[in-house]
């Protein structure tokens, strides 16, 4: 595909993904993500209150220690505590709410409104593979993002600006997974194919338009650089304002991880659609769907 | 569907149900979590109030400190202090442990209310509450004392301060550091008898505290308990006058307990108690001599050097001074303190040996560059009395007119800062020497109202209250000034002295 066809492809996308967000298609199963995300969050921020203390507390302290535990540390590791609750969350139910999302995408792009019980219903049958993609891409992203800083964290002290290289590195190489995974949710949910044909369908649409596909992930992830500033700012939030700001930061950031989600997952969804529609892939996606 | 929705919904509602039932039963027996995340919380809301205050005094506002007050007040109303015995869990005792901490801030800000009687009853229910707690407890003794000493009843801090010596040791343990505090309360009660004029009980307690270092230097010898038992020691020698014993006992915590870290302000202690004590400057000179071969280039190094060109000064060797001091000021123009110090002296240099138009420059270069310093602020007022001193009436004016302004302008610049306090001192002393008695007057009452918590401005109430009637022969404004010293600073040795001279002003 040549370069100016996949930007065309990308502005396309997107147009069509600001469609449906105009008509709030397949926001949904994405809202219910962002709830269950919140819930997670008001868990750790108000784990001291029964009876999340007989539950939330033990795991606070297991993973971030005993000062976790104290008035405002709870807060200030309300980041990285949710970004572990989010891998488990991602997997196991991210990838439903991404499937029934996929599934309401490809129903308006074809002209119907997919109702949020039915599409539920829909996805509800391909939940293993949904898990099994999802683990894969949060897996590999897992690896790549951990792994070096194992090797290399020591960057961060010694040359900081070898650190930023090596973390910009990182971030792009996470992103690069995620692009070659991105068309396996609405392969499984939307078109209704098997795992191996949805990963091997996703790399293969992935490589074959690399630059749009890079492109629907970064873009989006890239609106989370803004939270992410916000959070690199938590002790002068805390210290000068309040320290249960930093809830509202963590907010933020969910409803940014929304738009980013849905702004993803719609592009992508619609590419899929499109490259089924058009029959350049090899099995033709179900109409059931 | 009726089929299937029935029993999955009712088995989701049994499962809702007995989760609910295990996390309540579970979470009941956590209600110390959340009242220790509670207490932490308030204490973190009054905290971040009593701060801010302590950082800017001067904005700090009655309706803030009533704001801190409040929020250490709520937290000793809902957690109250543990009774003597008591067995406490970890959040049990953190909790405790807040308390008590809230109960010595509101002491503190009770005494800052001139309300000493508060004070000691909140330190004394923490010292009777908080036995387990190391911390708590000495700063409770500690409080009390200092309580006692503000409501002038000295004979009960001593106690206290005796209580505190026979209750706890200076360090937990020999490996642990050691409380200063605790160890230099001898020494505290011998300077409280002193500044009362009791001799006797003074020297009592200074040998008491001998005998109390001399027992942890053996008791726990090689700890820091007794390296810094042996220092105190050597201060109260110096506190006496016996700088013999002081020497003595610095030059053996130098040979036991000196490091690279301790030695080059030992020895610069060492050598100012040979200079100024023993009257020994050869002595004096091997040590500075000492820290400047061993500290080069450190702020140690550049301050022995600084004492040696004072040495060559007051010997007379000037030019072996200045080389010094150039040396000094070029190596470490960015450390103000040295610099403004090696400047002051290369002045000094110059003057002594009469060569006042080198002198000149450097006095001028000390006030421009370093306006905030003692030396700085001191250079025009010096200038403006050499000329005086010197019968030049003219040019002592004109150097008087041009400290005028330049104190002036450090008021406005350094405005809201300790410099602005001294700069207003010696603009009232410039004023004086111009014979501008109405100037300096209202000068002194400005400020006294400006920095109406400082321990000069009831003296700088009284003195423009002299002015007043003995310069200007305004007995009404005088007899104002005084009538506000009396009601301002009640209870004072100045409201005293006010009222004193009210008496002798109507009789």
């Amino acid at each position: 595909m040549r370069l100016s066809e996949q930007v065309n492809a990308l502005l396309w996308s997107w147009s069509e993904t600001l469609r449906a967000l105009r008509r709030r298609a397949a926001l949904g199963p994405l809202l219910v993500y962002a709830a269950a995300q919140t819930a997670a969050l008001l868990a750790l921020a108000f784990f001291a209150y029964p009876p999340l203390s007989a539950v939330v507390a033990p795991a606070l302290k297991w993973r971030f220690g005993e000062r976790a535990l104290h008035y405002p540390n709870n807060l200030f590791v309300l980041r990285p505590a949710l970004g572990e609750v989010d891998v488990p969350l991602s997997v196991l139910f991210g990838s439903l709410t991404a499937g029934a999302a996929a599934i309401a995408f490809a129903a308006f792009y074809h002209g119907r409104r997919e109702r949020f019980a039915a599409s539920w219903r829909a996805a509800s049958p391909c939940y293993l593979p949904l898990v099994g993609a999802a683990a894969i891409t949060t897996a590999l992203s897992q690896v790549i993002s951990r792994v070096p800083l194992s090797f290399w964290g020591h960057l961060a002290e010694d040359s900081p600006s070898r650190f930023r290289l090596l973390r910009l590195v990182t971030i792009a190489l996470v992103i690069a997974v995620q692009a070659l995974m991105v068309y396996a949710i609405p392969a499984i949910a939307a078109g209704k194919r098997r795992f191996g044909p949805a990963v091997l369908g996703s790399l293969r649409l992935a490589v074959r338009q690399p630059v749009v596909t890079y492109l629907i992930v970064a873009a989006p992830a890239a609106l989370e650089l803004f939270p992410a500033w916000l959070a690199r700012e938590s002790d002068v939030i805390a210290i000068r304002f309040s320290p249960e700001l930093l809830i509202g930061v963590m907010l933020i950031w969910i409803a940014v991880i929304l738009l980013a989600s849905y702004a993803t997952l719609g592009a992508a969804t619609r590419l899929f659609v499109h490259s089924t529609d058009d029959g350049v892939t090899d099995t033709a996606p179900s109409k059931e769907a | 569907m009726g089929r299937t929705t029935g029993p999955r919904l009712s088995m989701a509602v049994l499962v809702l149900a007995l989760l609910s039932a295990a996390a309540l039963v579970v979470g009941c027996g956590s209600g110390e979590i959340r009242d220790r995340y509670e207490a932490e919380k308030m204490a973190w809301q009054a905290g971040k109030l009593a701060r801010a205050m302590s950082t800017n005094p001067e904005l700090a506002t009655d309706e803030m400190r009533a704001r801190v007050e409040e929020g250490y007040a709520a937290i000793v109303r809902r957690f109250r202090p543990p009774t003597p015995g008591e067995t406490l869990t970890r959040q049990a005792s953190d909790i405790a442990s807040i308390s008590g901490q809230s109960r010595l801030a509101l002491a503190a800000l009770a005494l800052d209310r001139d309300d000493p009687g508060k004070a000691l009853e909140l330190y004394r229910s923490v010292r009777d509450s908080y036995s387990f707690d190391r911390a708590l407890s000495i700063d409770a003794y500690l409080g009390a004392g200092n309580a006692l000493e503000i409501a002038d009843q000295w004979p009960e801090a001593v106690r206290t301060y005796e209580e505190l010596l026979a209750d706890w040791r200076p360090a937990p343990s020999q490996a642990e550091a050691p409380d200063l505090r605790i160890l230099r309360t001898p020494v505290r009660v011998a300077l409280g008898y002193t500044a009362r004029r009791d001799a006797a009980h003074a020297s009592e307690w200074y040998e008491r505290a001998y005998a109390y270092y001399d027992r942890w230097i053996s008791d726990w010898d090689g700890s820091p308990t007794a390296a810094l038992a042996l220092d105190m020691k050597g201060e109260a020698y110096v506190q006496q006058g016996r700088f013999r014993e002081a020497a003595d006992a610095y030059e053996l915590l130098d040979e036991r307990y000196g490091t690279e870290d301790n030695r080059g302000a030992l020895w610069l202690r060492l050598a100012e108690i040979y200079a100024s004590g023993l009257g020994r400057p050869a002595k004096a000179r091997d040590y500075y001599l000492m820290v400047t071969q061993a500290y080069a280039g450190e702020v140690a190094g550049a301050t022995a050097e600084i004492a040696i060109a004072r040495l060559n000064i007051e010997d007379g060797e000037y030019a072996a001074a200045r080389i010094r001091l150039e040396k000094t000021l070029e190596d470490f123009k960015d450390e103000k303190a040295i610099a403004a110090t090696a400047l002051q002296y290369l002045a000094l240099s110059h003057e002594l040996e009469g060569a006042w138009e080198s002198a000149l420059p450097r006095y001028n270069a000390l006030a421009q560059e370093h306006p905030t310093t003692l030396y700085g602020l001191a250079a025009p007022l010096h200038v403006a009395r050499h000329y005086r001193d010197a019968g030049a009436a003219e040019a002592a004016d004109k150097a008087l007119a041009r400290a005028v302004e330049h104190y002036e302008r450090v008021i406005h610049d350094y405005a809201s800062s300790p410099a602005e306090l001294a700069a207003r001192s010696h603009l009232v002393e410039a004023l004086l020497d111009q014979h501008e008695w109405g100037k300096a007057a209202d000068k002194l009452v400005e400020t006294a109202g400006l920095f109406a918590g400082s321990e000069a401005a009831p003296g700088m109430l009284l003195q423009a209250a002299e002015l007043y009637r003995g310069k200007l022969g305004d007995t009404a404004k005088a007899t104002r000034t005084l009538e506000t010293v009396r009601a301002t600073y009640a209870g004072t040795p100045a409201a005293k002295a006010a009222d004193d001279r009210l008496r002798s002003m109507t009789e």
